[in-house]
């Protein structure tokens, strides 16, 4: 027992010391706790570089959505609003890019299950409200090792409320374009029953950026979000959660289609579920095991007629289910040595309006971990998972990691790991032809068929054959291979400081191609594996904390490429314009700028006060990022002139809180102070725009 | 030795363009750069002629004379002869930057075989992003041709953009009606191979 508690100290230990640069006015312990017990907690937060977001860190930023909180974090950008190819950005809601690599490479959790309804790949994350948000936890790097798929970026684990102690919430806020955010979130025990609740809703009438164009930059819409969590303890070692999530949001749209007028509208409506129960037994303090269940459901549906003889304009429908069971076993047989070992089973299904049929994949996967503290002032962490599946080539991830404390002051990390993401169902099973725009036909690579070409070939639709559609096979999970080295040091009491390098050699990156040409000219496409790329970078965060303030600051160094297009510069293959339409030239390394959609430089500095009565509180924040790609107009595949980039962005927020008495407090702020607007690139960000909002609590 | 080679590349380099500038007074070679405005509706309707000789576009009511050397609809090409006209033009794209061309081959031409089978093939030349629903020419593909009358003439897409009818910018989701191209273009009028 003795050795059980000595071990859970060291996670404790470690936990204080990762989350300390980013935990303002942490002084819970019982945060830790909890974290502490969920055993995913335990296995990720070792020897890699993580930071922890806390709920008080939200409530003075006056976040609404999880895209605005994560946007101050070092080293988060949010997407939103920039087309680009496979490996850029998206088009489709606020994703995250953690260490330079796309959303669709981020794997995104709520309470330690996977979260789904991505669309091209994007998780939007302002489908997730912030205000049932205890706190956010974020491993950067690969993890795999852990979690499978998608964990090649990162992994960010939202943990909601616990269902402990008695208390009530509720809240209204308004705001600028009509903005309003209703919530009331609750909990309470009876006997062995806890429980808690969430619910919210957020809307607004959307805001225009660009005045020249009839369409509004944001329509209205509205996000309702329900959430009720169980917690039953059945004996002093048998606990059961059950966590459920229900979520609609709806989204207007109109559009001037041909035309100078608003001539077509509809809506587009989000629907996501999950059930998620977890029953854990502990044996006894160094043998545990816990069976988790997960339902969950995500459908988008996107309807738009004519405005003037209500005639269907486009239908679009996506539906998404996916089931799990998974298993966890953690054992302890000495104070040295943990071993968490864990399987599942994974069945997904899809169907939309692009595909052929309903699709269906059952994935099996085995994963295993092995902590080790032999050494005085050293952790060593070796973990393998396996990827089994029926659709795709199945995968291994290995991942090794190790911290050293050199002192009380320095500690020193570094780690390998491996991750993968699946290909992913468009990928798989798109079949797609465009009649409505340019007449272009896209094929999954599974839908993808050489004899159906050739008939269509013959029947006079495709004119040519090209090679590339001989080389189109099962696709390959898109990999990738992340260091990270780095220390964590505290040179004078109040200040810390995080350092982190970084680098990912990504391989077999998902792209289209073309396959055939039909008659009209247009291309038939298809998927495969093609690209190859890394990121690499550096991560620097320095704070300081006195009684009552938190000054940090933090910035990240990004370098990104395409190694094939780099290949292709250096054997003077590759050509360019300086401006839009001035003669092509010979590119150079150096015209060279990366991936699109990739900042070489981030910066935030932000100040959080609190008055030690708790009575009165601010915070200013400011965001930075340099100028990034945007598009390709040449035609080379990256942004190398002037028109083919955003400008470099400077983001200010502020907030006042002051609370009244003990049970109600008033909070107002002001976005994007400094009215930074660009309606092409950034069409997620409104201009300047204030709130104003009264919280009620009570605790008991 | 950079100085000598320097000051030796000068001299030959004035030597040439003076040279040139004797071919040019005979024959010139004319580079314009132009927009032109096509047909934007991939499945159907008219395609948009052109002429280098005249650099400019030539009604379609001389779509079966040798006025014209190649015509475009959205983004499809076609070469006047053999399947697509009376004429004798052929066509193909080189990897150099236009600048750079300074002869036409005398082989490896292309023609339109047949409606189906053409010359110039949408991969070839631009990139498209069906994401974005765009399609950027790739920079550093030189179009030579063979005009209709056996003449040649050197072609590079600068832009390629989405507009209506008055060819002004349209962005999704309005459908374009036209695709406006800048192109540059060269002429050599005495029919050597030379630009």
């Amino acid at each position: 027992m003795k050795k059980s508690t000595a071990i859970f100290i060291t996670f404790l230990l470690t936990n204080i010391v990762f989350g300390q640069s980013d935990t303002l006015f942490n002084k819970t312990m019982d945060e830790i706790f909890i974290t502490a017990t969920r055993t995913e907690r335990k296995i990720g937060n070792v020897a890699v570089p993580v930071s922890i977001i806390n709920k008080k860190t939200i409530q003075l930023s006056g976040s609404l959505r999880l895209n605005d909180i994560l946007q101050e974090q070092t080293g988060f950008l949010i997407t939103g609003g920039t087309g680009s190819n496979a490996v850029g950005g998206g088009i489709f809601g606020n994703g995250i890019q953690l260490q330079g690599l796309s959303p669709d490479h981020t794997l995104i959790l709520l309470d330690g299950e996977p979260l789904i309804g991505r669309q091209g790949g994007v998780m939007d994350l302002s489908r997730f409200a912030v205000g049932n948000i205890r706190k956010i936890e974020t491993v950067k790097g690969p993890s795999s090792s852990l979690y499978g798929s998608d964990a090649m970026g990162g992994v960010i684990n939202i943990i909601t409320e616990s269902a402990i102690g008695k208390s009530f919430t509720a809240g209204i806020r308004s705001g600028s374009f009509f903005n309003s955010d209703l919530y009331t979130s609750g909990n309470s025990k009876r006997d062995k029953l806890s429980i808690f609740y969430f619910i919210n809703r957020n809307s607004s009438n959307g805001y225009e950026l660009d005045k020249t164009s009839p369409e509004k930059t944001q329509e209205s819409f509205s996000n309702n979000t329900g959430q009720l969590k169980f917690v039953y303890q059945l004996d002093p070692r048998t606990k059961i959660t059950t966590n459920s999530r229900l979520f609609y949001g709806l989204q207007k749209s109109r559009y001037a289609i041909n035309s100078r007028e608003l001539n077509v509208s509809g809506d587009g409506r989000t629907y996501d579920y999950l059930v998620n129960p977890v029953i854990t037994h502990r044996f006894n303090n160094s043998f545990q095991t816990s069976l988790r269940l997960l339902t969950s459901g995500y459908s988008f549906t996107q309807q738009l007629d004519s405005i003037s003889n209500k005639k269907e304009y486009y239908y679009d429908r996506f539906k998404q289910s996916f089931y799990r069971v998974e298993n966890q076993t953690d054992f302890s047989w000495n104070a040295n040595n943990t071993l968490t070992t864990g399987g599942g089973f994974t069945l997904q299904t899809v169907n939309t309006t692009r595909y052929s049929k309903k699709q269906q994949q059952v994935m099996w996967h085995a994963f295993a971990q092995h902590e080790w503290r032999g050494v005085k002032n050293l952790i060593l962490i070796s973990g393998l998972r396996y990827d089994y599946n029926t659709a795709f080539a199945s995968r291994l991830s290995p991942k090794l990691a190790a911290k050293y404390s050199l002192n009380s002051k320095i500690k020193l990390l570094a780690s390998y790991g491996a991750g993968f993401k699946a290909p992913d169902f468009r990928q798989l099973y798109l079949n797609f032809t465009n009649n409505a725009a340019e007449g272009y036909s896209i094929f999954g690579s599974n839908e993808f068929s050489l004899p159906f070409l050739q008939q269509q070939q013959n029947l006079g639709f495709i004119s040519t054959i090209l090679p590339a559609a001989n080389l189109i096979t099962e696709l390959s999970p898109e990999t990738s291979q992340g260091f990270n080295v780095g220390a964590q040091m505290i040179p004078l009491s109040p200040i810390n400081i995080e350092i982190n390098v970084f680098r990912n050699d990504i391989n077999n990156l998902i792209n289209y191609i073309p396959v055939a040409t039909n008659v009209n000219g247009t291309s038939v496409f298809s998927y495969i594996n093609v690209n190859r790329a890394f990121t690499q970078g550096a991560e620097l965060n320095i704070s300081y904390k006195v009684k009552d303030l938190q000054i940090s600051t933090g910035y990240q160094f990004l370098l990104t490429a395409d190694k094939d297009l780099l290949e292709k510069i250096k054997n003077q293959e590759v050509y360019g314009r300086d401006n839009v339409n001035g003669p092509a030239r010979l590119m150079n390394r150096s015209d060279y700028s990366g991936l699109l959609n990739r900042s070489k430089h981030m910066v935030n500095f932000r100040i959080f006060w609190e008055k030690n009565d708790n009575k009165l509180d601010a915070s200013l924040r400011f965001i930075y990022r340099s100028r990034f790609g945007v598009t390709d107009k040449d035609g080379n595949g990256f942004a190398n002139m002037k028109e083919e980039f955003a400008k470099g962005m400077l983001q200010a927020n502020t907030t006042i809180g002051y609370r009244i008495n003990k049970s109600f407090r008033i909070q107002v702020g002001i976005n994007n102070l400094l009215n930074q607007i660009d309606a092409r690139n950034l069409p997620n960000l409104p201009g300047t725009n204030w709130f104003t909002g009264i919280h009620y609590s009570f605790k008991k | 030795m950079n100085k000598r080679n320097g000051i030796f590349a000068i001299m030959m380099i004035l030597f040439f363009t003076s040279c040139k500038k004797d071919n040019i007074d005979s024959s010139p070679v004319t580079v314009n750069t132009k927009d032109f405005l096509v047909n934007g509706d991939p499945s159907g309707g008219n395609y948009n002629f052109f002429s280098f000789e005249t650099a400019t576009e030539i009604t379609p009511a001389d779509s079966a004379t040798n006025k014209w050397d190649f015509a475009m609809r959205f983004e499809t090409f076609i070469v006047n002869s053999n399947a697509s006209g009376p004429g004798n033009a052929g066509v193909q794209i080189v990897n150099q930057a236009f600048d750079a061309v300074t002869s036409a081959p005398a082989t490896g031409y292309r023609y339109d075989t047949t409606v189906s089978q053409k010359a110039i093939k949408g991969a070839d030349w631009y990139n498209y992003n069906p994401t974005t629903r765009s399609f950027s020419p790739i920079a550093g593909k030189t179009f030579i041709f063979r005009t209709a009358t056996g003449k040649y003439a050197k072609l590079e897409v600068l832009s390629a953009d989405p507009t209506d009818d008055a060819g002004n910018l349209v962005v999704p989701p309005t459908r374009p009606t036209k695709i406006k191209y800048k192109i540059r273009v060269a002429f050599q009028g005495n029919g050597s191979a030379t630009f």
